[in-house]
């Protein structure tokens, strides 16, 4: 899960972009309450400057913001591929520990977050290949 | 086809198919998305069909109900909308804007009748999205909500009316009206009585049509709505998936700490300090669910619960070490075997220096063997172990070197 947020109490324009993680197998009432501790923060992404849309240094810069976010995310990730297929033993809380698969399962993001994560057109749907001038009927055969 | 595989870094994790970790997202897609965008529809309808004074009135009539807060302005006087807000308005919406369009005249009664279709029909996929148990059928509901607004939409197409379309509306309007005078500068006077009306239905009509050719409800908030029940049939129910959690957590994990902290490489700062109060945190919850559980606890969580969780590690503690002369070096050639520089070309240096730079009573004589029984002293750069900010046993070598007779930052001297 990604969110862009602002510091507020800041005359600067200062972002954080920050990546939580949480376990899938939570019910929904104990995720969602705000004291249960069920999200934790992992790290904070590099927010790149606000661009202008046309110059050509900033399209080159752009090229470089999305291969910087695409290491950072190298690296995040860089344990769950060897884990993915053996598994890994975890601490339980109750004393015993559990043989576990981690596995990336879902990203809650908005759409810009989608966007900018699947490299993505801004007006493209991330999960079908439904053309553009096609969004506004009920098309569902993508 | 819209995806650039090599750039999606989901693509190269196992297990992992990038499309599906898509999540439907109520607050975005409908709260600060359609019914934001319906409002605006709304309010236009209204204020083209007379009705406005009336839906601001309704809106400030509510009345209290429990866990409804009753809205204080009128719908236009607010200038900003939370989800929370937007989820208040998903409840009222309705009934405010069906008392608002009361008693229709003639012409009216079809559009009316079609607002408030495609209103509720999105209202009531709203709140079937927020069901927490579906069935086949709530699905199949829901289907034929979101089937209902899509044919109803029409009715706000007017609406939808972007720049550039009214642009070039006005851009045509004004090219007929152009070739008109020209026209009715040939045309008899007693006909002329007659055209400006007929002039005006005619605009009105070729507007709409216009409108109608142009406008479209391409956006892509439209479009995700219809994944909504794919992924309900496939993975449950969306309160699961809320991004509501990660607004609550930038509260509690990114603004408190940066309020708390120097502001001095934030990012850092924030990601380690909010650690341990996490795991203190959920040491807390841990107690307090055993003490709910009572007195039948068994003997090995109790084993568990004074086993610290992680190896802590006694603090590793190094010594400063200090500028200081290295033993192994005593005359010329181990220094050239340790810094690697042969000796022809220490030689040469050190006579040339003697030449250029010493007075002619100190110079070295030029005689290899003299000079390389001449002592020398390998010193060691000052090297200062300071403790990263907030680790016990990470230290990093900051090296100090001399600055000479230049003064510290090329400053006046310190007196401390």
């Amino acid at each position: 899960m990604s969110d862009q947020t602002n510091f507020t109490n800041l005359p600067l324009d200062k972002k954080a972009w920050a990546v939580y993680f949480t376990i899938g197998n939570l019910p929904l009432a104990r995720r969602n309450s705000p004291g249960s501790m069920a999200v934790l923060l992992l790290p904070l992404l590099p927010v790149p400057p606000k661009l202008s849309k046309s110059s050509k240094a900033d399209r080159r810069q752009r090229k470089i913001n999305a291969d910087t976010l695409q290491d950072v995310f190298e690296l995040i990730f860089a344990p769950l591929p060897d884990v993915a297929h053996v598994g890994i033993p975890i601490d339980c809380a109750n004393s015993k520990v559990r043989l576990c698969f981690p596995i990336l399962s879902a990203w809650i993001a908005d759409h810009m977050e989608n966007v900018a994560l699947h490299w993505l057109k801004t007006n493209t749907c991330p999960k079908c290949e439904v053309p553009t001038n096609e969004l506004g009927t009920n098309a569902r055969s993508y | 086809m819209n995806l650039g595989i090599g750039q999606n870094i989901f693509h190269r994790l196992d297990r992992v198919l990038a499309s599906d970790l898509y999540k439907p997202d109520i607050l975005h897609t409908i709260y600060l998305g359609l019914f934001k965008y319906m409002m605006d529809w709304i309010e236009a309808f209204v204020t083209k069909h007379g009705r406005l004074q009336a839906f601001d009135e309704h809106w400030k009539a509510l009345p209290p109900y429990p866990g409804f807060l009753v809205p204080k302005k009128a719908y236009r006087e607010v200038t900003q909308w939370q989800g929370k807000e937007m989820r208040n308005l998903g409840r009222c919406i309705q009934g405010v804007l069906a008392v608002a369009l009361r008693q229709p005249a003639g012409a009216q009664a079809i559009p009316f009748k079609r607002a408030l279709r495609c209103v509720r029909a999105l209202v009531d996929f709203n709140m079937m999205a927020q069901y927490r148990s579906h069935t086949p059928d709530t699905i199949a509901y829901m289907e034929e909500y979101l089937d209902q607004f899509h044919r109803m939409k029409d009715i706000f197409l007017e609406f939808r009316v972007t720049k550039r379309t009214q642009a070039k509306v006005d851009k045509q309007r004004n090219e007929i009206r152009r070739l008109r005078a020209l026209m009715r500068e040939c045309v008899a006077t007693s006909q002329r009585r007659r055209m400006p009306d007929d002039n005006r239905d005619e605009e009105n009509e070729m507007r709409n049509d216009m409108v109608h050719g142009l406008s479209h409800f391409n956006f892509i908030k439209m479009h995700l709505l219809s994944h909504f029940c794919d992924h309900i049939h496939r993975f449950g129910n969306i309160l699961m998936y809320s991004t509501e959690i990660g607004e609550l957590a930038h509260k509690t994990q990114i603004k408190q700490g940066w309020r708390q902290l120097n502001k001095n490489d934030a990012a850092c700062q924030i990601v380690h300090s909010y650690g341990p109060q996490h795991a203190i945190q959920m040491r807390l919850l841990n107690l307090q669910s055993l003490k709910n559980c009572g007195p039948n606890l068994s003997p090995d969580v109790l084993k568990h619960l004074d086993r610290t969780t992680s190896t802590v590690w006694p603090p590793v503690i190094c010594r400063r070490i200090w500028k200081g002369r290295r033993g192994d070096v005593s005359n010329i050639v181990d220094f050239s075997r340790i810094s690697g520089v042969s000796l022809e070309i220490i030689y040469r240096e050190l006579i040339r220096y003697s030449r250029h730079n010493l007075p002619i009573d100190h110079r070295l004589l030029e005689d290899h063997a003299t000079l390389r029984s001449l002592p020398i002293e390998l010193l060691r750069q000052l090297e200062v172990p300071v403790l990263t900010f907030q680790e016990a046993d990470v230290y990093e070598i900051h090296g100090a070197r001399s600055t000479v007779t230049l003064h510290f930052r090329n400053q006046g001297s310190r007196n401390d």
